[in-house]
């Protein structure tokens, strides 16, 4: 079932639509939220491998499609079948290109085309019930294709920045700490050289010392 | 001994007295039909007092010196010098100084006339002088002179400093007060001259010969000029040479301005032995235009926003916490926010785009036109607490030499007042709501009978084009009575589903979706919802109101979006949670300490009901409809902190407030509304806002929650001194509306003000604005009738007035010895009347059995959200004269409606008369009124119709009718907030006529209550009594 329905720019990660009953009965739905909105700002950031993406985040997924520098997005339970929340986002990009394309790159805004909201909602309720014929033929369109449709952890996803932050911290750890290792490492060296010959230089030291009392004497 | 009593007053102080004693003579009759008219149009606040009958038709503007006359006649007479240059007068320019001398007298009764005090003084002299002198004629013209006067100096500038001085002193108030050398005098005088003359010219004549004895008193008037003037050396004495003086004084005046204080006084002392009163009726200030917005202050600070959002109660900050302590009206502001501009005027809307809304790092503060900019424009400074700020890159531009940026005139934050942000996400807790209306009807046997339910289904039917918010609008509706009944509006369906849900004490919804639906989609199940929803309860004969249980399902539809609820309530609610009982009928209760508990919500269900609807942005309307008791006081609590508004409808009838109610739903569903806004008011270090009044839940200290708000509501607040000495010399002010337009964005509608610190009694009395002072006023004192007894509330509000008084008076009473007089500013002339008729207002007057408990309640929630100007209407109605108007070209109606006083005294039997209090229209049929006349304006002949409670005005086909619609529409177009509606009574029809009219004349005395004049003597004893 499709729980949350959000529409943003991927240049600046405005907001320009949600849906509006979304997240009625869903209990944290201000967290995921939350999470919707740290994905675009990642999102704007470059940071997207593929235009098409599916996210796993606790008992929900998120599924993503970036068209024309904007982003749709939607939550949907484990068991949702990914084909049809995709067949939703493509319907709501073809809407939503239709009526506001030209004006997506001037809103100024946020929530410029909340207007749009309406057609949200229609449209989710169309693919609430995933067993009514309509969404059954579209499971078994073959046409449709989702199967090279990445999966992704959403700590992964949204990590991928932080990620990047902690390999240079570590790789710059990792050179202070080679150097230190260099330096101990000498150190102790020699220390097992002196372990190594100390003992053989005292006793031929002692030995020569009996030699010359030895020799005092006698 | 006059010359030496004249020394010692000041000479600069403009004061003008009321002649009150001339005037009172010819008091009461004064006001027959004839004469009340006159005032108004004489413009002439003075005209009123001035004139007995007879003067008003030859003297028009004149007219109004006439009352002087008594005074300044003595004055005059004295001199005589006056004809000499009265030619001036006649000339022109010139003649201000002579009037100004002249004028002294008339000062008196100048302070009645509003506007222009001083001005209207300057004229009415020249009424005397012409009949004295032979140029009459020429002065009679004169009147016009006025023109002069008024145009020139604007209201108070010099003239008033100047001319005041004058009369105060001669006239009036010696004359009457015994403490007055003239004592006797002024006896003579007034009488002699007022009731003497109906022909003004002659009566001034004989007062000159009598003026010897005037003489005294006129001269300690003359003297003050002198002492200003130069040219002193006329003496007193000697008539001549004062003209002259006065002419060059004119200027000095000008000079002296600063110097001078100007107050109004009133005579209230009467001559020893005589029944007279000695106020003089007529003369008593009175607001007939109005509401005055403070214009002057917003000419002084152009870079503050209108006064019609945001108004001080004075327009100055006290300097210290001493001076507070001495000003002893509220100290605070009232904020209309939304207020709509009568010229359509839009508000300049800024987006900040990607620099964000730029506000001040430490207070929050927007920025605003009293920012100032430093470090060549890298930084600007925060008026509110000078913290110096960074200016974004995106922001910037450059300073030119006076550190003013190049682009300020194209910036509207940096040069208006008034402006509105676009809010950027965060200032978004969710996306923008879609407005949405939830109906919560009641459809018990009283409803239907009484035919509320097809008024409220056909006037939301045709409404529902205008919603806002179009195409996102959501509706729904629920019905309730010892049920409630749930309405699927799927938008598939072609018939509305009902649901019954009987179990009251856990309440659940039927369904979990298309209870609260898109208007758009479901636009036809709506409409045939509305359609059938009077038949569907046609036979419906249960008693019973579950309103509790429904409000509690309304929460759980509209719980997730927000929105407006509207309840419509006929009956008192009788089952499951949040039951009432009734109680307001014991009459025991009252005038005891428990009184007040009546006033209050007896259940807490209501106002917990209120906080959880505020937490979720749901606004909540009550329509309240019972022909019995149905305990506003708890109903109301859910409008009252969730932004709403009561409404109240005694007796509904459908033939009969159909109308009515029809014109209020749909102003309630079609004006732009503000959705889930907060406000908060910032103030400049030093001062802080310490309470609010008004409909809102305070969040936090300083946030007011209003879940939906309008250009009806208007918030009001009470300001405290933080620091014991202010050092700033201005203090600024904030006010920020954070909310959601109908059309889902996100705005912040910011006002800044600037007020001065000032370390001066004085200066605070004199930049008082009465509307603001009465608006708190009134909603103060409405909030303590919650916690007391009305008796202790009518006290405490009198307390204020006379301390306030009292302060004033000191302030001056030494340097004038005005035993005899009640004095207050300029400023505040009406506000004892406004104080009286609060005291008498719907809320506050009497006691049991005087008003019903639910319509003081109602009262007493409208007057918590009225605006000044609406609030001054409904305490002091517009009564106007209609009879003779009907008889005008359709054209000519608007401009020749007059404001009449509220007194019984101005009724005339054969006139028909009209009161608008903002909620009704009160026709008064005369008893010797034509019966053409006024059949052609009920449409049925009066004979056949005994019972006028019932009639309807409609328009008929004939002359008076139309003219009488179309007067009625004027008057509902200057204010489309509410819909007057009208009723008629006839002269004695009792007990009508009581209740209907009678308890709204505030100005005669009713059981237990004081006429204005009594109440005038009553605080002027209390003034001097220390």
């Amino acid at each position: 079932m499709v729980k949350l329905t959000m529409i943003a720019r991927v240049t600046d990660g405005l907001p320009l639509v949600e849906g509006l009953d979304d997240g009625r009965d869903l209990k944290d739905a201000d967290f995921y939220k939350q999470q919707a909105k740290l994905l675009f700002k990642n999102l704007s950031k470059g940071q997207h491998e593929s235009s098409r993406l599916s996210i796993e985040t606790g008992p929900y997924f998120f599924h993503y499609i970036i068209e024309g520098r904007v982003c749709y997005l939607t939550m949907c339970d484990r068991s949702y079948p990914k084909k049809l929340a995709f067949q939703y986002l493509e319907d709501l990009k073809n809407e939503f290109e239709r009526v506001n394309g030209n004006q997506i790159e001037t809103a100024a805004r946020p929530y410029a085309f909340i207007k749009f909201d309406t057609f949200i909602q229609k449209t989710r309720k169309l693919y609430l019930d995933t067993r009514t014929q309509r969404n059954l033929t579209k499971l078994n369109d073959e046409l449709y294709e989702v199967h090279q449709i990445m999966t992704r952890n959403v700590q992964e996803v949204l990590g991928v920045g932080e990620k990047l932050d902690q390999v240079s911290q570590m790789s710059s750890r990792l050179t202070s700490d080679t150097r230190m290792y260099a330096d101990k490492a000498k150190d102790l060296n020699r220390q097992a050289l002196i372990r190594k010959y100390a003992p053989v230089a005292i006793v031929i030291g002692i030995v020569l010392m009996l030699f010359w009392v030895k020799n005092k004497i006698w | 001994m006059h010359p030496p009593t004249g020394n010692e007053r000041l000479p600069g102080r403009p004061v003008s007295g009321f002649v009150p004693g001339s005037a009172a003579a010819a008091g009461p009759p004064p006001f027959a039909a004839g004469a009340p008219l006159m005032r108004p149009g004489a413009a002439a606040p003075f005209a009123p007092p001035t004139q007995q009958p007879g003067v008003p038709p030859p003297l028009a503007g004149a007219s109004p010196a006439a009352p002087f006359g008594a005074a300044p006649p003595a004055a005059m007479g004295g001199y005589r010098g006056p004809p000499p240059p009265q030619g001036p007068f006649g000339t022109g320019p010139p003649p201000q100084g002579p009037f100004a001398t002249a004028s002294p007298p008339q000062g008196p009764f100048a302070t009645a006339s509003p506007p222009q005090g001083p001005f209207a003084k300057a004229p009415p002299p020249q009424g005397p002088f012409a009949a004295a002198p032979p140029s009459q004629g020429p002065f009679a013209a004169g009147p016009p002179s006025q023109g002069p006067f008024a145009a020139g100096p604007p209201s108070q500038g010099p003239f008033a400093t100047a001319p005041p001085p004058f009369r105060h002193p001669p006239s009036l108030g010696q004359p009457q007060s015994p403490t007055g050398s003239g004592m006797p005098a002024p006896t003579y005088v007034r009488p002699p001259p007022v009731q003497s003359q109906p022909p003004p010219v002659q009566g001034y004549y004989p007062g000159v010969p009598s003026s010897n004895p005037q003489f005294p008193m006129s001269r300690p008037a003359y003297q003050p000029p002198m002492q200003t003037m130069p040219p002193p050396p006329m003496g007193p004495p000697s008539s001549y040479s004062n003209q002259p003086a006065y002419p060059t004084s004119g200027p000095p005046m000008g000079t002296l301005q600063s110097l001078v204080e100007d107050f109004q006084s009133l005579s209230v002392s009467s001559a020893p032995g005589s029944l007279d009163p000695g106020v003089d009726v007529k003369g008593l200030p009175r607001p007939l235009d109005g509401d005055e917005e403070p214009a002057k202050v917003f000419e002084a600070y152009p870079l503050n926003c209108h006064p019609r959002y945001f108004r001080l109660t004075t327009h100055t900050i006290p300097a210290s916490q001493s001076l507070v302590s001495r000003w002893h009206l509220p100290l605070g502001a009232v904020v209309h926010p939304l207020a709509e501009s009568p010229d359509g005027e839009e508000v300049p809307v800024v987006n900040f785009g990607s620099a964000g809304v730029i506000r001040c790092r430490r207070c929050r503060t927007y920025i605003n036109p009293y920012a100032t900019f430093a470090d060549a424009g890298r930084k600007w400074r925060c008026n509110l607490c000078t913290l110096l700020n960074d200016v974004p890159g995106e922001y910037f531009c450059a300073l030119d030499a006076s550190g003013r940026r190049y682009d300020t005139d194209q910036r509207p934050e940096l040069s208006k007042g008034t402006v509105e942000f676009v809010a950027p996400t965060e200032y978004m807790v969710r996306p923008p709501m879609p407005p949405s209306y939830f109906f919560l009807i009641d459809v018990s046997v009283s409803a239907v009978r009484s035919g509320l339910l097809e008024v409220v289904a056909k006037t939301i039917k045709s409404c529902l084009d205008d919603l806002l918010g179009f195409p996102r609008t959501q509706i729904g509706f629920l019905t309730f009575d010892s049920t409630l009944h749930f309405h699927n509006f799927k938008s598939s369906l072609s018939q509305p589903q009902m649901m019954v849900v009987a179990d009251l004490d856990d309440v659940f919804l039927p369904l979990p979706d298309d209870l609260l639906v898109n208007l758009v989609d479901s636009r036809h199940v709506v409409e045939s919802f509305l359609d059938s929803l009077p038949n569907m309860f046609h036979d419906n004969v249960n008693v019973e109101s579950a309103l509790g249980p429904a409000l509690k399902a309304a929460f759980m539809v509209m719980g997730q979006i927000g929105g407006k609820l509207l309840v419509f309530q006929s009956t008192l609610p009788s089952l499951g949670i949040g039951r009432l009982r009734l109680r307001g009928d014991d009459v025991r209760a009252y005038g005891t300490d428990k009184e007040h508990i009546l006033r209050v919500p007896e259940d807490p269900f209501y106002k917990q009901m209120a906080a959880e609807f505020t937490k979720n942005q749901i606004a909540v309307d009550i329509f309240s409809f019972s022909d019995k008791y149905c305990d506003i006081a708890s109903l109301g609590s859910l409008a009252k902190y969730t932004g709403g508004q009561v409404y109240h409808y005694p007796s509904f009838q459908a033939t009969t407030h159909g109308e009515k109610l029809k014109h209020e739903l749909s102003r309630d569903l079609t004006r732009e509304t503000a959705w889930e806004s907060v406000m908060r008011i910032r103030c400049g270090k030093g001062v802080r806002f310490t309470t609010y009044h008004g409909h809102f839940m305070l969040r936090s200290t300083d946030l007011l929650a209003l879940p939906a708000v309008d250009s009806d509501k208007a918030f009001a607040m009470q300001l405290s001194l933080e620091e014991t000495l202010m050092t700033t010399q201005a203090v600024y002010f904030q006010v920020a509306l954070l909310y959601t337009s109908s059309s889902g964005e996100r705005r912040i509608r910011v006002h800044t003000a600037a007020a001065p610190v000032v370390t001066d009694l004085s200066e605070m009395y004199r930049q008082a604005d009465t509307g603001a002072i009465v608006s708190l006023l009134a909603r103060i004192a409405v909030e303590n009738s919650l916690s007391d007894k009305l008796d202790s509330v009518r006290q405490q509000l009198q307390l204020k007035l006379v301390r306030s008084l009292k302060e004033y008076r000191n302030l001056y009473v030494v340097q004038h010895r005005i035993g005899g007089r009640l004095i207050y500013p300029e400023s505040l002339r009406y506000l004892p009347l406004y104080i009286l008729a609060i005291c008498k207002s719907l809320a506050l007057r009497g006691g049991y059995a005087d008003v019903s408990l639910d319509e003081r309640c109602a009262a007493g929630f409208s007057m918590m959200i009225l605006p000044a100007r609406r609030l001054l209407n409904f305490i002091y109605p517009s009564l106007y004269r209609l009879d003779e108007v009907l008889t005008m070209e359709p054209g000519r109606i608007d401009g020749s409606l007059k404001r009449l006083p509220l007194t019984l005294q101005c009724l005339d039997t054969a006139g028909l008369y009209l009161l608008d209090d903002g909620f009704t229209f009160l026709v008064w049929l005369g008893r010797m009124l034509p019966p053409e006349l006024v059949n052609d304006i009920l449409g049925v002949s009066l004979a056949n119709f005994p019972d006028l409670s019932k009639i309807q005005l409609r328009e008929c086909n004939n002359y008076h009718s139309r003219n009488f619609m179309t007067v009625l529409r004027t008057l509902r177009e200057k204010d489309f907030s509410c819909y007057q509606l009208p009723r008629v009574v006839r002269q004695g029809e009792q007990p009508r006529e009581g209740f209907l009219l009678l308890s709204n004349l505030v100005e005669d005395q009713m059981a237990g209550t004081s006429s204005y004049m009594d109440w005038i003597l009553q605080i002027h004893r209390q003034t001097q009594s220390s």
